[in-house]
C-alpha cells in the first residue's frame, strides 16, 4: 500500500442468508441459460441460446441474402429499403426471422411502409415494397458465378 | 456447511473493493445511454409496429405490456433518469431496479420482433445484480462480499456468452466442432461482409482456421474465469480483438459484452489515490443486513 494511502476498513461480509440466496440465484441463472441452450431456442432471452453464426453452412450450399426494395411517391424505382433502426425501425434479420409470416400474408409488408411514414415523414414514402433474395451458389467453400435473384413478395402500399 | 460448499459460496462471494463497484456502475449506468440510443434504438420505432410484435418467453409469461408510442417513449424517459442518478452511485437501490425492470421491458420489446441479439446477457445480469451491493463511494475501499458476488456474476455471464456460444454450436449443429470446418464464414461474410474483409472469400480455408481456432478458445473460455495478472491480460486481449476484427468484417461489435470485461479489473486503481479513503471505524465486523426494502 502506497503513502497517501489509506488503510481499508474490515471486510463487509454477507450473513449466511444473503450468501445462501445470491449463490442460488447465480445457479438459477446458470440453469436457465443450459435449459435455453439445450433448448436451441432464442425464446428464453436472455438466458437463450447463445447461436449467433451457430449454423454449420454446407460447402457445396446456397447462401441466401434477403433484402427490400421499393418504388417511392416520387418516382423512383426499386430503391433499397434501408432494412435497420434508423431506416423503419425493422431489421433485415427481422424480416428473415418471419419470413414465412410474410411469404403467407405479404400484407405484413404495409407496418413497413406506415412505420416508415410514421417515423420520417420527411422522407420519399413507399408506393410498393418488393421481398427479394439474393441467391448465391458456394463449391468447397468457394463462392462460383454472379448471384441469382428472385423477388418473394410485393405488396401494393395502402 | 461441508468445505467444498464452503468453498463455493467463497468464490461466488469472493470480497472486492467497493470503489471498484463504484467505478463499474458509472461506466455501466452511462454505457447504458449509449446503448439504448445507439444500439438497442429500434424500440420506439417497434412502438410504432406493434403488428410484428412475437413476444418472447419473459414477455408471455410477465405481465408486460405491449408495445405502443406511449409506453416506449416512458421507457425511455425513465431510462435515461434512472441510469443518470444511478451513474453518480446515489439512491443506488432505488434508482437501480427502476433502471433494472425498465431495461428488461426496453429489450424484451427490442428482440420480440423477431430478431435476438446474444450480445446483451452480462449487461442486463450486471443491471439486476448492481442494485444489491447498495452504497459504495468511490474513495471507500472496504471489501465487500455483496460487491463480490455482483462481479462474479457479470464475470460468469461475461463469460457464459462465450461458452454458451460453443455449446450452441454443438446443440444446433449435432456434434462439438462439426461448425469449424463449415462455410459459415463464408456465409457471414457474403451476407454482409466489408471491404475490409471481402477479399478473405478467395482464401476459404484461412475462414475455417478462424473458425477452428475460435471454438476451442470458446470452449475453453470459462478458464477466463480463474485467470490473473499476465495471463488474465492475454485472455481478455485475445476476445476483445475478435471484437474488433468482427466489427471491422461484418459490423458486428458486441460492445455490451465487451463493457463488462471491465468486472475482471481492479477498477478502483482508476481513482485518484487522493479521492481514496478510509470509511468510519465499525464497532466490529458485523454481518452485512439484507437489503431494507425501504432504502
Amino acid at each position: 500500500m502506497s503513502a497517501g494511502e489509506a488503510a481499508p476498513g474490515a471486510t463487509r461480509r454477507l450473513s449466511p442468508a444473503s450468501a445462501a440466496w445470491r449463490v442460488a440465484a447465480a445457479f438459477a441463472g446458470i440453469a436457465a441459460l443450459i435449459h435455453g441452450t439445450l433448448a436451441d431456442s432464442d425464446d428464453y432471452f436472455p438466458f437463450g441460446s447463445m447461436a449467433q453464426y451457430a449454423t454449420a453452412h454446407d460447402l457445396d450450399a446456397k447462401v441466401r441474402s434477403t433484402y427490400l426494395l421499393a418504388d417511392t411517391e416520387s418516382g423512383q424505382k426499386r430503391v433499397r429499403v434501408p432494412l435497420n433502426a434508423t431506416g423503419t425501425g425493422i431489421g433485415r434479420a427481422e424480416v428473415e426471422g418471419q419470413l414465412d409470416r410474410i411469404l403467407a400474408d405479404p400484407s405484413l409488408l404495409q407496418t413497413i411502409a406506415d412505420a416508415n411514414e410514421a417515423i420520417h415523414p420527411e422522407r420519399d414514402q413507399y408506393t410498393a415494397l418488393y421481398l427479394m433474395r439474393d441467391v448465391y451458389q458456394l463449391s468447397d467453400g468457394y463462392q462460383a458465378g454472379p448471384p441469382v435473384t428472385v423477388e418473394l413478395a410485393r405488396w401494393t402500399v395502402q | 456447511m461441508d468445505s467444498a460448499m464452503n468453498r463455493v459460496v467463497k468464490w461466488w462471494t469472493a470480497p472486492i473493493p467497493l470503489a471498484r463497484v463504484a467505478v463499474f456502475r458509472t461506466v455501466v449506468y452511462l454505457f447504458l445511454l449509449y446503448d439504448i440510443f445507439v444500439l438497442v434504438n429500434d424500440v420506439v420505432p417497434h412502438g410504432y409496429a406493434a403488428a410484428l410484435y412475437r413476444p418472447l418467453f419473459i414477455g408471455r409469461v410477465l405481465p408486460l405490456p405491449e408495445p405502443s408510442p406511449p409506453l416506449v417513449h416512458t421507457l425511455q424517459v425513465v431510462l435515461v433518469a434512472g441510469a443518470l442518478v444511478a451513474a453518480t452511485g446515489r439512491l443506488p437501490r432505488l434508482a437501480g431496479w427502476v433502471v433494472a425492470v425498465c431495461y428488461l421491458e426496453w429489450l424484451i420489446i427490442g428482440m420480440s420482433f423477431g430478431k435476438v441479439d446474444h450480445d446483451h446477457l452480462a449487461l442486463l445480469v450486471a443491471m439486476w445484480v448492481l442494485p444489491t451491493v447498495g452504497r459504495a463511494r468511490f474513495g471507500d475501499l472496504t471489501p465487500s462480499e455483496a460487491g463480490g458476488w455482483a462481479f462474479r456474476c457479470v464475470q460468469v455471464a461475461t463469460i457464459a456468452t462465450y461458452v454458451g456460444s460453443a455449446f450452441a454450436k454443438w446443440s444446433r449443429n449435432g456434434a462439438p466442432f462439426a461448425w469449424g470446418g463449415s462455410a459459415v464464414f463464408t456465409w457471414a461474410i457474403i451476407r454482409r461482409g466489408t471491404e475490409f474483409i471481402d477479399w478473405i472469400l478467395e482464401y476459404p480455408w484461412l475462414l475455417r482456421i478462424s473458425q477452428w481456432m475460435l471454438l476451442i478458445a470458446e470452449f475453453l473460455s470459462p478458464i477466463v474465469l480463474f485467470l490473473r495478472g499476465k495471463a488474465l491480460l492475454l485472455a481478455a486481449g485475445f476476445f476483445l480483438s475478435f471484437h474488433l476484427v468482427t466489427y471491422l468484417s461484418l459490423g458486428i461489435h458486441f460492445l455490451p459484452t465487451v463493457i463488462c470485461w471491465l468486472a475482471f479489473f481492479p477498477l478502483e486503481k482508476l481513482i485518484p489515490p487522493v479521492r481514496r479513503r478510509t470509511p468510519a471505524p465499525t464497532p466490529a465486523p458485523a454481518p452485512e443486513p439484507e437489503p431494507d426494502p425501504a432504502r
